[in-house]
């Protein structure tokens, strides 16, 4: 498998885990990792011998918050330029700056509506990872 | 033109009529004794004439001319008197007396008066006859020197004496106006250091240490009550942070479950193909209802905000604004037939970004409940309605019934039902807040399809 061959989805709301999970695999092939908070994230990062294409990143997460996990791996030379995706339930004009200023490429609002938020992945995969079905 | 400080006022007041007094007193002094004493020169002459006239009288008569000089040479003893002449008849000079030699005797015996000098007559009798007369030169010369004396000591004692005054009066003036500018200071060291632990010096003066103290107590009243509201706005900063973080977990947390519900549901859905429609159906409605209560979280949060921010007043052009708000509407709308009227609104004070959600969520509304009319017609105007300057927005839609119109600007009431017209009750409750912040009143009118009226005002911020 090449570099970027698999997304890593760091999330801590089994659900939100479940269904992104559900949403990413339908609309999208490639393996999807999941880390369940910040350290676990970077511990996983550091060990594996191949990149992500993408990391979406949830922004509010137990330990360290995505942002703070954001701004370690564009503190760390290896995965300073990886593609990363803020997730977020609610969209705070705030947080949209603080992700921005931290170094994210993007930022979704995760939608209520199951459909949309499927189409919304979609989006992101094929942006960040060229076709999606790639 | 300045207006003269007190101390300046106190000063004059006090030393104008000091000198004044004191100049009127040393003139009329003056005047008094410079009268008096030419007065009694004159006296003096004429007494001596007299005495003289009497001692003469034997001498002249009996014609002993040596015995008359002698007589007359007592004059000396008179510094006044320049000469002594006795004159026989009117122009006969029988024994002269000169004080000095240069002195020139009168052909006559006449009174005479001049500047530096006059000379009394008195006749010599004898019984009831004339016999002579004498003349007596007096000169002013002492007089004068003596008025000479008598201005300068003046003058010495009105410049003496108005010193004191100036300074008694500028003592006076500077103990009634020293504690007056202390207090001055100290209410300017509080205004510009916002410092109110600042206090009023102790002053002399019984009715200034009241006022110091009068003054001091208000400080100290002013210290409690901006501390106490320094507390208060801390308090309030805190819980409207507080509020804010609140609102923001609310919405963040209760999204999470409700995309789970809505996600499952789908999943479901997706799963199996040979589901019963009615279960369909239901997995359907599941999913609208979490869409619903996501909609109607984001609509509360937006209520709760209207109160939260601080008004940022401008000048509004409100046709301008609303063109604007209609544009936007329109391109949302583009299948539906409007006819749209607009007359002159001219320009409020206002929070521009406020006022433009009244009027979105207004003809929001008018545009929602003209669905199905065709031509829909919509009007917005400015008026006068309840004694003020009000803007109303009228349509042909659905209407209401009257009788419920309070009801109208409640939050999550609504009088129409989700099936006929969507939405949640929220628009016209912040049309309400807004509105109401800026000092005015909404209401409206309407009747069962027969379309809907809005007024509102912006009370005194309304230009």
């Amino acid at each position: 498998m090449a570099e970027g061959g698999y997304i890593l989805l760091v999330e801590d709301n089994d659900d939100d885990v479940t269904l992104t999970v559900s949403a990413l695999k339908r609309r999208v092939k490639k393996r999807v990792e999941v880390c369940r908070d910040g350290p676990e994230a970077l511990e996983f990062l550091a060990a594996q011998p191949l990149l992500p294409g993408l990391i979406l990143l949830d922004l509010k997460l137990p330990k360290l918050d995505g942002i703070e996990v954001l701004k370690r791996l564009r503190a760390e030379p290896r995965t300073q330029s990886v593609p990363v995706v803020m997730l977020t339930s609610s969209s705070r004009r705030s947080d949209m700056d603080a992700a921005a200023a931290a170094g994210a490429n993007s930022y979704m609002v995760k939608a209520v509506d199951y459909q949309q938020f499927t189409k919304d992945i979609e989006q992101l995969a094929t942006r960040w990872l060229g076709e999606a079905g790639a | 033109m300045q207006p003269r400080s007190v101390r300046r006022k106190l000063f004059l007041a006090i030393f104008g009529p000091s000198v004044g007094i004191l100049l009127l007193a040393a003139i009329g002094g003056l005047w008094m004794d410079v009268y008096a004493l030419r007065r009694s020169i004159e006296h003096d002459a004429r007494i001596q004439a007299g005495i003289l006239g009497l001692a003469l009288r034997g001498p002249l008569t009996v014609e002993i001319d040596p015995l008359l000089n002698e007589l007359l040479g007592s004059l000396k003893g008179d510094p006044d008197i320049t000469y002594g002449v006795v004159f026989s008849g009117e122009t006969n000079r029988v024994a002269a007396y000169k004080r000095d030699r240069d002195v020139k005797l009168p052909d006559r015996a006449a009174e005479e008066r001049s500047e530096q000098s006059f000379s009394v007559v008195h006749p010599i009798r004898m019984g009831d006859e004339r016999i002579g007369t004498i003349l007596l030169g007096v000169s002013l010369e002492r007089y004068y020197s003596r008025l000479k004396w008598y201005i300068w000591a003046a003058v010495a004692a009105v410049v003496v004496l108005t010193l004191v005054a100036a300074w008694v009066a500028n003592r006076l003036g500077q103990g009634l106006s020293e504690p007056l500018r202390q207090l001055t200071e100290t209410a300017e060291t509080i205004s510009t250091k916002r410092d109110y632990a600042v206090r009023a010096p102790a002053m002399q003066g019984a009715e200034f240490q009241s006022l110091a103290r009068a003054f001091n107590h208000m400080l100290e009243e002013i210290q409690g009550q901006t501390g106490a509201l320094t507390v208060a706005n801390q308090e309030l900063k805190r819980a409207n942070t507080e509020l804010e973080a609140f609102t923001y977990s609310v919405s963040h947390d209760l999204r999470t479950p409700l995309r789970a519900i809505s996600g499952y549901s789908q999943v479901v859905r997706g799963i199996s193909e040979q589901l019963p429609e009615e279960a369909v159906a239901y997995l359907e409605r599941i999913e609208s209802n979490a869409i619903r209560m996501a909609e109607l979280i984001d609509d509360l949060l937006a209520f709760s905000r209207v109160d939260a921010c601080p008004l940022r007043h401008q000048s509004v052009n409100l046709d301008e604004l609303v063109e604007e708000v209609w544009n936007e509407l329109r391109a949302q709308n583009k299948g539906r037939e409007i006819e749209f009227k607009k007359g002159a609104l001219g320009t409020v004070e206002a929070d521009r970004s406020l006022l433009r959600q009244v009027w979105t969520n207004l003809l929001g509304n008018a545009v929602k409940y003209t669905k199905g009319r065709n031509p829909a017609k919509i009007e917005v105007a400015a008026t006068v309605a309840r004694g003020q300057r009000a803007y109303c927005v009228r349509d042909n839609g659905a209407g209401f019934e009257p009788q419920y119109a309070s009801k109208l600007f409640r939050v999550f009431q609504r009088l129409h039902s989700p099936k006929d017209f969507d939405g949640h009750g929220v628009g016209l409750a912040i049309v309400q807040r807004i509105v109401a912040r800026h000092g005015g009143q909404v209401w409206a009118e309407g009747e069962p399809e027969h379309g809907a009226t809005f007024w509102f005002t912006l009370g005194q911020y309304d230009g």
